[in-house]
């Protein structure tokens, strides 16, 4: 289970996220809603461990630290890809990184998210939801139990808004807690079990 | 396993498929054109008194005062040194450290005979350390001079015992040895003459050429390694910062952003060394003392890379730092190196500086080597090497996903 307890973060003057608590069960589905600038992403980071809150903790299965860190993936908004690399390449590269078998994993994502056509393309020759796709593809490349997707459709047509939808219900069956960000959740909702609307750093 | 094979990928990201590569190796060969026909003319037709020196000969050997006087004179009355009689071993030390004299060469008594009798024969060099470079030349002119003058009397007492044996007098006989002697040392002097050069400190502008060339050298690996500061800054900003990368996996992304960058300057070396060797006659033997140079150098230059890159967040900054940063270390090598009464701390700054070490390496490695100063350049690139390692691991994961991003943002675990 994944527990936080008033986490709060601040940019300058302006409170991001204002002494929020949750709780994630194993298998559970969260959507994160709320409009721009609501914190979603800010929380997400910190559930991620990717930013220091202002205040609060995080813990994971009663873990904390490096050991909870590494039960969490990661989907970032922004592309973050080794440009110079194929599509392929990128993901036996983040294998080689995060020690998984390269192989079977690699070429499971790739038929799960249609990435077959462009396997062999360089990053910077995608279109930005293939690129998004590939996106998604390397953050799930590790082990874990809790996925953080910010906004994992953004830019992605409805072929592929489909199939990140089913890779992402074949996780949850298996067992693995996620929380999503969306603006249009009508694609990701129906999997989700519970929604969080974020506004002015607190859950409305 | 992992490790490797992450390599081949990062090695892969900053070849760019092969075109940073091509790059790498094709662009220093415009540059080195450009200096084989407009400056190194210029530079081989220099003339001057490219040699201070101050020398003290304790040997009574009237055939080796006699060669050291021919030598020293020809030297000075072609305006290639200026030698100062030292008065004794102390005096000579004095001149180097006032700054009087570059170098200073004391020749201990009985050192002839040693030479003759086939004994190890030891003279002492003393210079300063911004004067390397004329320590060099000077040190290598009378080593050769003397080797080479102690072989052929060898071999011309030799023929002298020889003729003893089939009748010649011993007037006959000591006027041949006194001719051949003499007829020798010319030949001696004069030898140059053959590839152009004048005298035997490998003199004239081929000194200032050697130097060129080494500069040149150690600048464009210095140049093939921006690569490694701009994609080190970007994947800072973006891998490292805004994916969760496991904390122990950062150093996978720095063991081998430093390879994969000793990688690509070792390409620059790959077409540096064959147009070198066609500017300057540098030798085959040479590869076995310049390949070590080589590796060290772009070693420490790849970690110097990683480290300006993984103190900026943009790519073009670090590639602006890393282009003031080389020039102002090569400004310094070239203007200031062989500059006597800099400041203490410039001084000081030249003697440690990794830029001129590896100037200095290719200079002294590729014509002619000097095992002292040698070993000396290559102890200061390796402990650049894990200096600058050192200090890039700890601004690499500072802002990156490591132990220290982790300290700083991801205390929510904590």
């Amino acid at each position: 289970m994944l527990e936080a307890n008033g986490l709060t973060k601040s940019y300058g003057q302006f409170k991001a996220i204002d002494d929020l608590s949750l709780t994630l069960q194993p298998g559970e589905g969260v959507a994160l809603l709320g409009k721009n600038g609501s914190g979603k992403s800010t929380l997400l980071k910190m559930l991620a461990g990717i930013l220091k809150p202002d205040a609060g903790e995080v813990k994971v299965d009663g873990l904390s630290g490096k050991a909870a860190r590494e039960k969490i993936a990661y989907v970032p908004q922004d592309i973050v890809l080794f440009e110079e690399l194929t599509v392929t390449e990128n993901l036996y590269a983040w294998s080689s990184l995060k020690g998984q078998e390269k192989i079977d994993r690699a070429e499971y994502l790739i038929r799960a998210l249609r990435m077959e056509d462009f396997r062999k393309k360089r990053i910077d020759r995608l279109s930005g939801g293939q690129r998004r796709r590939v996106n998604l593809a390397v953050a799930l490349m590790g082990t874990y139990q809790y996925l953080m997707l910010d906004e994992p459709l953004a830019g992605i047509d409805e072929q592929g808004g489909e199939c990140i939808a089913g890779l992402l219900k074949d996780e949850k069956e298996k067992g693995t807690a996620m929380i999503i960000t969306e603006h249009n959740p009508t694609i990701l909702l129906p999997l989700m079990d519970r929604s969080l609307r974020l506004d002015g750093g607190q859950f409305a | 396993m992992k490790l490797f094979s992450f390599i081949l990928y990062d090695i892969k990201r900053l070849f760019g498929h092969g075109k940073t590569a091509i790059l790498a190796v094709l662009a220093p060969i415009p540059v080195v054109l450009m200096f084989g026909l407009f400056l190194a003319p210029v530079l081989a037709d220099g003339d001057g008194a490219f040699i201070t020196g101050a020398l003290c000969n304790d040997d009574e050997s009237v055939l080796l005062k006699m060669m050291m006087n021919m030598v020293v004179d020809y030297e000075v009355d072609k305006g290639n040194a200026v030698i100062y009689p030292a008065a004794d071993a102390e005096a000579g030390k004095r001149m180097v450290e006032e700054g009087k004299a570059s170098v200073f060469l004391y020749i201990p008594a009985d050192t002839y005979q040693k030479a003759i009798s086939g004994e190890r024969a030891a003279m002492k060099f003393y210079y300063a350390p911004p004067h390397a470079f004329d320590a060099l030349t000077f040190q290598s002119g009378i080593k050769s001079s003397i080797s080479v003058f102690g072989q052929s009397i060898r071999v011309i007492s030799a023929a002298g015992e020889a003729a003893e044996a089939r009748g010649l007098s011993g007037d006959k006989l000591g006027e041949v040895r006194d001719k051949a002697v003499t007829e020798l040392i010319s030949v001696y002097l004069h030898r140059g003459e053959i590839i152009g050069k004048n005298g035997v400190f490998l003199l004239g502008g081929d000194y200032h050429l050697r130097y060129a060339l080494a500069i040149l050298f150690a600048a464009c690996a210095f140049f093939a390694s921006f690569p490694v500061m701009y994609l080190t800054s970007i994947d800072k900003a973006g891998v490292l910062s805004k994916r969760s990368v496991p904390a122990q996996k950062t150093v996978y992304f720095f063991i081998a952003r430093i390879v994969s960058g000793t990688v690509l300057i070792l390409c620059t070396f790959a077409v540096m060394y064959p147009m070198a060797r066609a500017l300057r006659q540098v030798e085959m033997k040479n590869v076995l003392s310049v390949l070590p140079g080589m590796i060290l150098t772009a070693l420490t230059y790849s970690a110097l890379a990683v480290l300006i890159g993984s103190l900026f967040r943009h790519g073009q900054s670090s590639l602006w730092a890393g282009l003031y940063f080389g020039a102002a270390c090569f400004a310094g090598v070239t203007f200031l190196s062989d500059k006597a009464g800099l400041p203490a701390f410039v001084s000081f700054l030249m003697r440690i500086s990794p830029v001129r070490a590896s100037v200095s390496i290719f200079s002294n490695a590729m014509f002619n080597l000097m095992a002292e100063r040698y070993a000396q350049d290559m102890l200061i690139l390796a402990v650049s090497f894990v200096l600058f390692t050192a200090a890039g691991f700890f601004a690499y994961r500072k802002r990156g996903a490591g132990f220290f991003a982790y300290r700083k943002r991801g205390a929510a675990y904590e």
